[in-house]
């Protein structure tokens, strides 16, 4: 961050005040959904509004589901490899990137990859759903997470090349001075310190890989995720039982994308 | 003591030494093509590949919950002349407008406070912001429909507090619902852009405007707002984009009146298994939104430049 | 090799090495001794950091061969040269400690830990950061994070110590500190090391031989002394220490001096090369500590200790009078404005209380006809358009100083 001046307060209180009220609109807005979720699906009772007293029973519920326990599971897996694939391919990718010399190829690629962040997952969703059958490959978990990976690694892509834009390289010339071969140069130096921002990535890529509902929706096939299934008990009606599903996906994709705020802010210095 | 310029014995010039071949450099170019090739090998293969084969099979026949692959034009015939897809069209193209601008124009203004009426909580605001965003995309919208019902929390809340007497029907399986949910969804997403657009301008710009008179409605108009324009343009690509694309949303809160392109696509790949004729729907819709949005982005381009 | 010196540690062999169209290093050739500091000295841009870097590794030649202990090492990566390099930002690993960064290359040469942790420990105290092992990096001063990058490179016991402007991130106290123990250490150790800075009165100081690159050329090659008073050409007697520099209209030759009588009494007399015709218009220049200044009348002026003085016809007499006196603590400059040549500048001894001559006054410079030197520049063409060719150029006192 440039070095930045206290800006001066525009606006007399009148401004100030309405900008306040403004703000906790559009984040009342935002979070209110969210929150009532959270809060309904502790409801003793089935109804969905928000006089009814605390109780567990739907978290007792759903973990006593089967379906529910193994879309779960398969979802941590697909959020886990998603992880796992993008932060390998996308670490390589952001490494290869950054020693091209200014020019269009360097342009390129920097920008390509950022294709499937604005691309309509509807269209990703049935291209994949066409590209498997058309190889018979069925559709599974993995089907999922191929796809997971190709949504992650944008992210991964843009985390690490603005770590790998503030990298030291000359430390690299140390190493190799001192004798260090490539991969050792690699293992000792480059990855601790590209490890926070590593780390962030791939806590980004699962709250993504988690939360992610069309690419899944087509190419899961009867290995539903857990939004398939919450998705799947929508139709049988509203209650609060799927709201401790929601819940449960709510805290978790936000817990990694707050892990994921926290470990790419601590830098090394 | 005479003294020259000259070199410490240089030899003369066509006695140089041979060039030699730069191993190095070699080597260099090698490796970099081996980083990138894993991932640029990947993205081709389930990115462009997919969508080619999509491509592909919007030219096959269909018939009797089949399809095979005798090639045809046939889909997109329909798929463009079809009165009934031109009615989803129509339906989308509104509710994708209107939810875009009204994301922008929002997003703009929370932008706008964030950086220079409440600066001080930049940061932290910001930050809520980008959690908000991964509040989930199916939960909300499973939020809004548990939230829009006659015995959800709008209407106990409405009952409550006496605004209306019994409950109201008609929050759900509406358009109402589907911006709302859609709303919920992108503000965060066209914060992100025009907010970092913000940020790359410089303070000192905006005092120098100051200095030389600007009002603060003159800075914003005539230094923030053009600077600002890449940021816009993407929020309003993506919640176009996004929009137009949607199909849970309208079947999960709007009713038979209120569906999208996306829901056709959807029946077509789900029900009628003519994959064909949805892959051609999804193309063609794609080309629509890339077109659209270039004669937008066309237009605007020629207004600020007068 | 014709002396009688141990074979060369490092030799450079027509080294050449393009950037683009640029000629960042031409047509080097050098030989460093065993055991000897050896600086490469020149301004920024001269390519004296690419040849330091090509030394060690990270710059391929585009011609020609380097030698390092006797291997040729233009093909080798620089992981497998016997040559270490500290750096200018010193780079030690942040997220390692200083035990850590100094064993660091130790470690890749499998050496045995208890080998390993009594050798860093050992240069850790050679080079006087003996308790800090445990610290990390950040932890460290400026002057400390130097050491300990002196420490890794140098516990690896390289054939040659690359230093690559390390003191130009510390202050001009510890600079000074620095470079006296920089020397203290080498002398202990033995190791050569070469050394590349800008900074002259550095490289004079610490270096037993300095090699003078400019424009990717390596100019000259000598001790100190030599280069200082023998610079082999104009850019090396300007890069050097300060000079006076001035336009001479030579009236008469005799068999070896060029004599101009500038009126008044003065004259000035230079050598000659064979192409010196009367009425040739040279460009002389004298270092400031060889003009004597007296007052007019006296035939022997303030004393400078180092001059033999040789009184008759190899004495130079220029007329003048004080324009300003600078006094810099242990010396003082004065700027002396003179009708027939310009400003020329004295540097003498400073007396303790108070300038021998103040501006003003009317004075008598004096040097020894042997301390000038002729520049003749192939493309000094430019100073002659400016202006009167026959009247002395006025040296702008930036030249002097």
């Amino acid at each position: 961050m440039s070095q930045e001046h206290r800006p001066r307060r525009r606006g007399g209180a009148i401004g100030r005040i309405s900008a306040r009220v403004y703000v906790g609109l559009v984040l009342f807005f935002l979070f209110a959904p969210l929150v009532i979720v959270v809060v309904v699906s502790f409801n003793s009772t089935p109804n969905m509004n928000l006089h009814g007293g605390f109780s567990l029973r739907w978290y007792r519920q759903i973990a006593g589901d089967p379906l529910v326990v193994a879309a779960f599971g398969r979802t941590a897996l697909a959020a886990i490899c998603t992880a796992l694939i993008s932060a390998a391919l996308g670490l390589s990718g952001a490494l290869g990137a950054v020693r091209l010399a200014k020019g269009r190829w360097r342009t390129a690629v920097f920008t390509i990859p950022l294709v499937p962040l604005a691309f309509p997952a509807l269209l990703f969703g049935v291209g994949l759903a066409t590209f498997y059958h058309s190889m018979g490959i069925g559709f599974s978990i993995w089907a999922v997470i191929a796809g997971h990976v190709i949504l992650a690694l944008p992210f991964v892509f843009l985390v690490m090349g603005a770590a790998l834009e503030r990298f030291r390289f000359s430390l690299l010339e140390a190493a190799r001075d001192l004798g260090a071969g490539t991969l050792t140069i690699f293992r000792t130096v480059t990855l601790p310190l590209l490890r926070p921002a590593l780390l962030g990535a791939m806590f980004l890529s699962m709250a993504i890989s988690v939360d992610e509902f069309v690419i899944a929706f087509f190419t899961a096939g009867s290995q539903q995720t857990l939004p398939l299934v919450l998705y799947g008990r929508i139709n049988l009606g509203v209650n609060p039982g799927l709201n401790a599903i929601g819940s449960v996906l709510l805290v978790i994709t936000m817990a990694l994308a707050f892990l994921a705020a926290r470990t790419s802010v601590l830098e090394l210095p | 003591m005479t003294l020259t310029t000259g070199v410490l014995g240089r030899p003369a010039e066509d006695t140089l030494p041979p060039l030699r071949h730069r191993a190095k450099a070699r080597r260099e170019h090698a490796s970099t093509a081996l980083l990138l090739a894993p991932p640029a090998v990947y993205f081709v293969l389930l990115f462009v590949v997919p969508l080619v084969v999509l491509l592909v099979y919007s030219f096959y026949t269909y018939s009797d919950f089949n399809f095979t692959a005798k090639l045809t034009l046939e889909n997109y015939t329909q798929a463009l002349t079809s009165p009934a897809l031109r009615d989803f069209y129509f339906r989308t193209l509104k509710i994708a407008f209107a939810v875009s601008i009204i994301v922008v124009a929002v997003s703009y203004a929370f932008a706008h406070i964030l950086m220079y009426v409440l600066p001080q909580a930049k940061r932290v605001l910001y930050f809520l912001v980008l959690v908000s965003l991964f509040g989930g995309y199916l939960v909300r919208i499973y939020a809004w429909r548990s939230m829009l019902g006659r015995d959800g929390v709008v209407n106990s809340f409405l009952i409550s507090t006496h605004i209306i007497s019994s409950p109201l029907g008609s929050l759900l399986n509406s358009n109402f619902a589907i911006v709302i949910a859609l709303l919920n969804f992108l503000i965060p997403l066209g914060v992100l852009p025009i907010f970092s657009a913000m940020q790359n301008i410089s303070p000192r710009l905006l005092e120098a405007a100051e200095d030389l008179g600007a009002s603060r409605i003159r800075i914003v108009r005539t230094i923030v707002l053009p600077l600002t324009t890449r940021g816009i343009r993407a929020a309003f690509a993506f919640c176009f984009i996004a929009t137009m694309a949607e199909w849970v949303t309208p079947q999960l809160l709007g009713g038979p009146l209120n569906q999208f392109v996306g829901n056709q696509i959807l029946y077509e790949f789900g029900e009628t298994l003519n994959w064909p004729l949805g892959a051609a729907i999804a193309l063609t819709l794609i080309a629509t939104v890339i077109v659209i949005l270039g004669i937008l982005f066309g237009l605007l381009r020629l207004v600020t430049r007068s | 090799m014709t002396d009688d010196h141990p074979a060369p540690v490092v030799q450079l062999d027509r080294v050449t090495k393009y950037f683009g169209s640029v000629t960042a290093v031409d047509d080097v050739s050098l030989d460093i001794r065993e055991g000897e500091f050896f600086s490469l000295l020149g301004p920024s841009g001269c390519g004296k950091s690419t040849t330091l870097r090509m030394i060690a590794g990270f710059e391929e030649p585009d011609r020609g061969s380097i030698r390092i202990a006797g291997v040729d090492v233009t093909d080798k990566p620089a992981n497998k040269r016997n040559a270490n390099m500290v750096f200018q930002n010193y780079e030690l690993f942040p997220h390692m400690t200083v035990m850590q960064n100094v064993s660091y290359g130790l470690k890749i040469k499998r050496v045995p830990k208890a080998e390993a942790r009594s050798r860093t420990e050992a240069m850790l105290e050679t080079v006087g950061v003996g308790g800090l092992g445990h610290r990390r990096a950040s932890q460290l001063s400026g002057g400390q994070q130097q050491r300990v990058a002196l420490a890794r490179a140098l516990v690896n016991q390289p054939a040659v110590l690359l230093l690559d402007e390390p003191l130009s991130a510390l202050d001009a106290k510890l600079r000074k500190r620095m470079q006296l123990e920089l020397k203290t250490i080498q002398h202990k150790l033995g190791t050569t090391f070469i050394y590349v800075t800008h900074d002259q009165e550095e490289a004079l100081l610490m270096s037993d031989r300095i090699g003078i690159m400019s424009n990717g050329q390596l100019l000259q090659v000598g001790s100190a002394r030599e280069i200082y008073e023998s610079p082999g050409n104009a850019f090396v007697a300007d890069f050097v220490g300060s000079l006076n520099e001035f336009g001479l209209h030579v009236d008469e030759i005799t068999d070896h001096r060029a004599i101009a009588r500038l009126g008044e009494g003065q004259r000035v007399m230079v050598g000659v090369t064979a192409d010196t015709t009367a009425s040739s218009l040279l460009r002389v220049a004298i270092r400031p500590e060889r003009v004597r200044l007296g007052l007019p009348g006296h035939e022997e002026p303030a004393s400078d200790p180092g001059s033999v003085a040789t009184p008759g016809t190899e004495r130079c007499i220029v007329s003048g009078v004080v324009g300003e006196v600078m006094y810099l603590g242990p010396l003082t400059h004065y700027l002396v404005d003179t009708p027939a040549l310009g400003r020329i500048v004295s540097q003498q001894l400073s007396e303790r209380q108070q300038a021998r001559f103040s501006p003003g006054d009317q004075v008598v410079l004096s040097w020894d006809a042997d301390d000038a030197f002729v520049l003749a520049d192939a493309g000094a063409e430019t100073r002659g358009d400016e202006g009167d060719e026959s009247a002395p150029r006025s040296g702008s006192p930036g030249d002097a100083l």
